[in-house]
């Protein structure tokens, strides 16, 4: 038996032996939800699993591959452990140690504070859009059962005197006919002082009503919630996300049938701002009780979140709604979505930075996260830049 | 090593690069794709040391030296980041 043979040997069971582990890891890393879960498991990849590969070199039989090859193990054994450490160190800091929860944190913020009536009649100016107190909405229908809800919510929704309501539908290349229930569920939505039009193109749904809305000068986008296939979910795609990263302006995703109760989040960003104003200027909030909420993503609130939750507070109390706030703990979007569904919520208001694409794929988004699993129907409001207002 | 242990190897670490892939696809937020993508690059490396190992040459491990650092510095820059950084969306 020759010395070759004996390496050559050895460096094939490594070689296995690192296959093993890396295939164990990764599978650990699918199935496990938690982070701290997938660090421990993706340490048999970035540890054992690649270094085991890399000592099979000795069987490699050429000098320079079982140089080159101890150079990277001893560099992977340095860098795993940091980069492991680092990652670690930012899941706690963002989720808390252990399991995430979703628990008002009791006394950080003044439970209730409800604007009196005082601050209602000086403050409320009238909107700066264009049709004087009414608003330009577009609903988006194709014939299914979740764009019936979305119709259904056009039609109980109080709208102010003057708005105009746009039903579009597109017909798709498989030729379904929806004409005759979209003049249906526009006729629903008639109303005194309402003018409705409705709309069908020939095209792909998702163009059809983007482009609509943006010919129309729309204040907000009516849509309804699709259903994702499993392939579509597991990449992370789904129809109205479509319609929403590409909308101009404030996209409803209806799954309610009314809007009685509101949640606004705020983090205190532009966006945030933004979906506030919403909140605070669009009449058909008149009536709502609104509550806003914001997460405080360390283990305990930081001045930051509570000044979040002011700021927003102000702005509506302003406005003349009634409100009360709420500091949140935990990841933000588990942490939005459980706090919708204890309180009962019809709707969520979410401000969003509008990223589109690999930029979602890599840097995640809140907004979507909510979208994705929320219970009741989603408001998300975009940037204030996206469209800019031309002054009177 | 036998040529044919060699040869189940590359295919094997390459079909676990898919399935990384997906793993990095499926993550619910920012943290989850950092780990993913530093698993990736981890499992990248195995690839192009099989690869290595497959032609008999070493500039395949070379190229997987100069991606351990790379990855290695961009896992720890976005997460740092990610752990001074405030905002909710």
């Amino acid at each position: 038996v020759t010395l070759e043979a004996v390496l050559g040997a050895v460096g094939a069971v490594f070689l296995v032996m690192g296959c093993v582990l890396a295939t164990i890891g990764l599978y650990g890393v699918l199935v496990k939800p938690d982070i701290f879960d997938q660090l421990h498991v993706a340490g048999l990849v970035t540890g054992p699993g690649v270094v085991l590969v890399l000592l099979a070199s000795i069987g490699a039989g050429s000098a320079e591959i079982v140089t080159s090859a101890f150079l990277v193990g001893a560099f992977v054994l340095v860098t795993s452990s940091i980069s492991t450490h680092v990652i670690a160190h930012a899941g706690v800091r963002r989720y808390g140690p252990g399991v995430a929860q979703a628990t008002p944190v009791e006394g950080i913020s003044a439970a209730t504070s409800t604007a009196g009536a005082a601050t209602a009649a000086g403050s409320r100016t009238a909107p700066d859009d264009r049709p004087p107190g009414g608003m330009r909405v577009v609903v988006a229908y194709d014939g299914s059962a979740p764009a019936d809800v979305a119709a259904d919510i056009a039609a109980s929704i109080d709208w102010p005197a003057g708005t105009s309501i746009h039903v579009v539908g597109a017909i798709a290349n498989d030729g379904v006919e929806v004409e005759a229930s979209l003049r249906r569920a526009a006729a629903a939505m008639e109303r005194p002082g309402i003018h409705i039009e409705t709309t069908v193109s020939v095209g792909d749904p998702a163009d059809v009503v983007v482009n609509e809305t943006a010919s129309f000068d729309t204040d907000l986008l009516i849509t309804g919630s699709r259903r994702r296939s499993v392939v579509q979910s597991a990449l992370g795609w789904s129809a109205a996300g479509d319609i929403v990263d590409r909308s101009p302006c404030p996209v409803l995703v209806a799954r309610t049938r009314t809007l009685r109760s509101v949640m606004l989040t705020t983090d205190g960003s532009l966006q945030s701002d933004a979906a506030a104003d919403v909140v605070a200027r669009w009449p058909i909030f008149d009536l709502t009780t609104v509550r806003i909420a914001t997460v405080a993503m360390d283990r305990s609130p930081a001045p930051e979140d509570q000044r979040a939750v002011d700021r927003a507070a102000a702005q509506l109390m302003d406005a003349g709604r009634e409100i009360v706030t709420e500091v949140l703990q935990g990841r933000p979007g588990p942490a939005i979505v459980d706090a919708a569904r204890g309180w009962a919520v019809d709707l969520i208001v979410i401000g969003s930075r509008g990223r589109t694409g690999l930029g979602r794929t890599l840097l995640g988004s809140v907004a979507g996260e909510v979208l994705a699993s929320a219970p009741c129907s989603v408001l998300i409001v975009g940037p204030p830049p996206r469209r800019p207002r031309m002054p009177n | 090593v036998p040529e044919v242990i060699v040869v189940a190897g590359f295919a094997w670490c390459t079909v676990l690069l898919a399935i990384a892939g997906l793993a990095l696809l499926r993550a619910p937020d920012t943290l989850h794709r950092i780990l993913a993508l530093d698993v990736l690059a981890t499992i990248l490396i195995m690839v192009l040391t099989t690869l290595s190992y497959l032609n008999g040459v070493s500039y395949y491990i070379d190229a997987a030296l100069a991606l351990a650092l790379l990855s290695f510095a961009a896992t720890l820059v976005a997460a740092l980041y990610l752990t001074r950084r405030r905002q909710l969306s």
